[in-house]
């Protein structure tokens, strides 16, 4: 499912918001949906298709169990923390794979051909990572969550990961 | 055979995977850092975290998917679409253990001893994602 919209899906547009927790929910993602479609495709690029895949996961990862091993919900919150920092990822950094975790978040990993990950996610009030360079080079952490990408997390995608998940 | 009692270093052990991409990568063959990840706690079913796995030791290819059709996939009602298969031996080097635990069956059993912190958790997924092998079930493939 793709949630790439253009103005001729009007219908989705005259949904009402109703009083259910759920249909907030659904209301939510589907205004952002929709405010994300309208955005030129100049400034989307892999961008656009990140975010839609992160839409994709919200919606298939919104029950409890999803993974068949009791996973918690992706929540409303872990999406639009990963949309920003979709947003905020510099246009020379590789292209990340968007994989939600069995906590409930949403991570974007990073995978060389030579076995080098990098993960990070937004949880709560930080952004986790954690990496695997090379064999005596492991690196974790995390920083507070401020919607754009610490220098740190930057410098290594630059240094090790520039031809990602290619 | 009988399996012994206490898991050894050299045994097999499988963690069923049950979804793509979160769990593995069916086109790069990368199985996640998430893949062998615990759930939260969910206190008073569960208290602590641990991950499924069953010890996979002098089964053959056919004998394992039987096992996870019959024990792992019939119960959750979901299609298993790989598995990824790791030695005891590089589990137990990062400090997790696999605590033998013969619901539903004799070779079922939990790796424990996850860490509190999440980034440590995240890095134990990821050393473990990359010491294990992806065998992707055939009979399921088109789920994929």
């Amino acid at each position: 499912m793709s949630f790439a919209l253009t103005d001729s899906f009007l219908p989705f547009q005259s949904l009402e918001l109703g009083q259910s927790d759920e249909s907030k929910k659904a209301f939510e993602v589907e205004r952002q949906a929709i405010s994300h479609a309208r955005e030129p495709l100049s400034q989307g690029g892999w961008k656009r298709e990140l975010f839609d895949n992160a839409i994709d996961l919200y919606l298939k990862c919104s029950k409890e169990s999803w993974d068949g091993y009791e996973a918690s919900p992706i929540t409303m919150k872990a999406l639009e923390q990963t949309s920003s920092l979709i947003d905020s990822l510099p246009p020379w950094a590789p292209k990340p794979d968007i994989i939600p975790t069995p906590e409930g978040e949403i991570s974007m990993e990073w995978h060389t051909l030579s076995k080098q990950v990098l993960s990070a996610y937004p949880k709560e009030e930080h952004l986790i990572y954690a990496a695997s360079l090379g064999p005596m080079n492991i690196q974790y952490g995390r920083f507070p969550f401020k919607e754009s990408w610490p220098e740190e997390i930057l410098l290594m995608l630059k240094k090790y990961f520039s031809h990602a998940n290619s | 055979m009988p399996i012994p009692e206490k898991v050894e270093a050299g045994e097999s052990i499988s963690r069923f995977l049950f979804f793509t991409p979160g769990q593995f990568n069916p086109r790069t063959k990368n199985i996640t850092p998430q893949a062998f990840k615990p759930a939260n706690p969910k206190p008073p079913e569960r208290f602590g975290r641990q991950s499924s796995v069953y010890r996979t030791q002098n089964l053959n290819e056919v004998e394992i998917w039987e096992l996870g059709d019959e024990f792992v996939a019939k119960k959750r009602d979901l299609p298993i679409l790989a598995r990824a298969d790791i030695q005891a031996e590089k589990i137990f080097t990062i400090d997790l253990e696999i605590i033998p635990d013969t619901r539903p069956h004799p070779r079922h059993a939990n790796i424990v001893n996850w860490p509190n912190s999440p980034e440590a958790r995240n890095m134990k997924g990821i050393l473990l994602s990359q010491q294990a092998t992806l065998f992707v079930n055939g009979k399921n493939e088109q789920s994929q």
